[in-house]
């Protein structure tokens, strides 16, 4: 299997077969190939401990550990929890970008960025926002969080309603 | 003898643990998403209050009555948040029998209402930072703008019932005073039942310095060691230390005798904090008292050895304060707490509710861990983000910073964000080792910042590709395996078999 990587503004293709026998199954050969430099291809042997909530990788070559905790979010998205630091994935984020379109130039979708309640629209279809401006308000654990704008336009559609709950990435707003 | 803890998360179990080392029975409540959750399963017994919005269960003052009632609980702790700082709690309980863990009813009231409370301080002599009478959520336009030309700009906006930073607003110049008012007040009262707000001077650039007390029905009031918590995001402390920093023998006295006489001016019994700000001057004001239980209690109880919520219910139950307030403004070392949220620190701290697949908690010498949730718990998106406190001793503040980074760095939390990587971030900032901070540094150090707080290595961002890749190459085949009818438990069956 190859996918793409995108995480921490960095992108990586990733092959992986298997090459495990009957007694020792999984273990898997890994291509890390970056996408800004493919001749910097890594090659490396891994053995697959998988955990309730993420994996532990051991490097065949060096015994070298990889203790991640991994977690699927929703549209391709992964958290990738290492010691120490917390990173989001997403697994061929392109390719899921571009049949759908919702990309195209000009549109902003304004999603929620957690779970929460709609407390406040501040603005309505056909309204012209400016770059910045707070368009809606989400209420969790007690606080208030305004969403706003990233580009000035005009808003297409309001998704929800207020008093609505609304888990994360759930569309709330549309502006072009 | 029964004591039911009116409250949920870390201060549910931390009064848990002092009714157990005291003897005490427990019962829990919980609302419908904490039917699981830790407080819950350390208990004697627990008794649902309703669904899960707090205005339906643990705000709900009947439901927390009739639980005591049914499990023949003689006293309720309310903890902090929730019911704790509201009289009608307090005396609902007093009516029905039970003893409130906390002040009376009245002295409640009194010091709970931020004006009121401003006007017992200036009566016994400490002086209060100029502010504004309280204003109505609709009150009208012309009225809070003529509020604000008395206090002048910038001025905060603050609730009456407020604390912990809900319903608070810096207003740097009149054109943001009214939308800024009308956001408080709403702020207000959803999390209050209260939408009343009043406007107080800004101090520039001041230190958040407080006194701890705990008064008994004898009349006997003892101050402790000040806490400084004047790392603050929002108005919402997020570090807390004791003792200050670089705080003068003689201040630490005049402001544990303010307090005092404060707390004596209305009767007060049982823990309670008097919060002051500190100018660059060195002169004290008078901010507010909390009349419960403080979060960032621990701090105190590491430098002074005393167990703070061991007190409230035994001064509760009667007993008389053997404290020396000699010992107890003394401080042993240097003590520093972090409070860990579920937060994204790398999304402008965006709450970060759900399932918490591991923590890894640190320990060793002069490291204190206090918990809500723990592996497999919900973070539920109805509540303060609060799940975890770090507190470290050390013999100095030196010593103390030391410990806070090693402990920083063993702590995990896998599942939700946590804050964690900001505090490991902070407690290496030059500012925050100098102790030279105001309550205003945090929120101009993170404006405008861009970058995590954590930078990943390059192997570090390899590793993360390898995982993903290799966790959605397992979820691939985990979908195939079990549509072709193989169940992964048979699977398992056969593994165990061949063992």
């Amino acid at each position: 299997m190859t996918v793409d990587v995108e995480v921490g503004g960095r992108a990586f293709r990733v092959s992986l077969t298997r090459v495990g026998t009957a007694d020792a199954p999984d273990v898997v050969r890994i291509v890390l190939q970056p996408l800004d430099d493919p001749d910097a291809a890594d090659t490396r042997t891994m053995h697959v401990e998988p955990r309730a909530h993420g994996l532990t990788l051991i490097d065949t070559s060096d015994d070298r550990v990889i203790d991640a905790a991994v977690l699927a979010r929703p549209h391709g998205h992964w958290l990738v929890q290492l010691p120490g630091v917390d990173l989001s994935a997403t697994i061929d984020g392109r390719r899921r970008r571009e049949p759908g379109g919702t990309a195209a130039s000009g549109e902003q979708r304004i999603t929620a960025p957690m779970p929460g309640r709609v407390l406040r629209l501040l603005v309505a279809v056909g309204d012209t926002v400016a770059a910045g401006q707070a368009v809606v308000v989400i209420e969790a654990m007690k606080m208030e969080n305004a969403l706003t704008a990233e580009a000035a336009g005009v808003v297409r559609e309001i998704a929800v309603e207020e008093g609505m709950s609304v888990e994360a990435g759930r569309l709330l707003l549309r502006i072009e | 003898m029964k004591v039911l803890v009116a409250n949920r998360g870390e201060i549910a179990v931390r009064i848990i643990r002092a009714c157990r080392a005291l003897g005490l029975g427990v019962v829990a409540v919980y609302s419908d998403c904490d039917r699981g959750a830790l407080h819950v399963r350390l208990a004697d017994e627990a008794h649902r209050l309703g669904p899960a919005p707090s205005t339906e269960s643990y705000l709900r003052i009947d439901a927390i009555i009739d639980a005591a009632r049914r499990s023949g609980a003689s006293l309720v702790h309310p903890g902090y948040g929730f019911l704790a700082e509201n009289p009608a709690f307090a005396d609902a309980c007093r009516q029905a029998g039970l003893t409130f863990v906390g002040p009376s009813a009245d002295a409640i009231a009194r010091m709970g209402g931020k004006t009121a409370a401003r006007e017992i301080a200036l009566g016994v002599g400490v002086p209060v930072v100029p502010g504004t009478p309280p204003f109505e959520a609709d009150a009208p336009e012309a009225e809070i703008v003529a509020a604000a030309e008395t206090v002048g700009y910038p001025l905060l906006i603050k609730a009456v019932a407020g604390g912990g930073g809900k319903g608070m607003r810096t207003v740097e110049w009149p054109g943001q005073l009214v939308d800024a008012a009308r956001r408080a007040a709403s702020e207000a009262q959803s999390a209050f039942g209260d939408g009343r707000c009043y406007m107080e001077r800004r101090l520039v650039e001041p230190r958040h310095v407080e006194i701890q007390l705990i008064g008994d029905h004898a009349g006997r009031i003892v101050p402790f060691v000040e806490r400084e918590c004047s790392i603050q995001r929002r108005h919402q402390k997020v570090v807390e230390e004791s003792p200050a920093v670089a705080l003068p023998h003689e201040t630490r006295h005049a402001m544990a005798d303010a307090a005092v006489r404060i707390a004596r001016a209305v009767g007060y019994t049982n823990a309670g904090t008097i919060e002051f700000l500190v100018d660059r001057d060195g002169s004290f004001y008078f901010l507010e008292m909390n009349t419960r239980l403080q979060v960032e209690h621990p701090v105190t109880e590491a430098v002074t050895g005393v167990d703070l919520v061991q007190w409230q219910l035994r001064v509760a139950l009667g007993e008389q304060l053997t404290l020396d307030p000699a010992r107890t403004l003394e401080p042993r070392g240097h003590a520093i707490e972090c409070r860990v949220y579920a937060e994204d620190p790398d999304r402008g701290f965006l709450p970060s509710p759900g399932l918490v697949t591991s923590v890894t908690v640190p320990s060793g010498p002069g490291v204190r861990d206090d918990r809500g949730v723990t592996d497999g718990d919900d973070v539920p998106v109805y509540y303060d983000p609060l799940i975890a406190k770090l507190t470290v001793w050390g013999e100095t503040r030196g010593a103390a910073i030391a410990r806070l980074r090693q402990a920083l760095d063993e702590y995990r939390v896998t599942g939700v964000h946590t804050t964690l990587p900001f505090f490991r971030w902070l407690v290496r900032q030059p500012a925050f080792v100098a102790g030279a901070v105001s309550t205003t540094y945090l929120d101009g150090v993170l404006a405008g910042r861009r970058e995590p707080f954590v930078q990943p290595t390059e192997q570090q961002l390899r590793d993360a590709a390898i995982a993903a890749a290799v966790a959605a190459w397992r979820a691939r085949a985990d979908t195939r395996t079990t549509s072709s009818g193989t169940s992964r438990w048979l699977l398992a069956a056969r593994k165990e078999q061949l063992r």
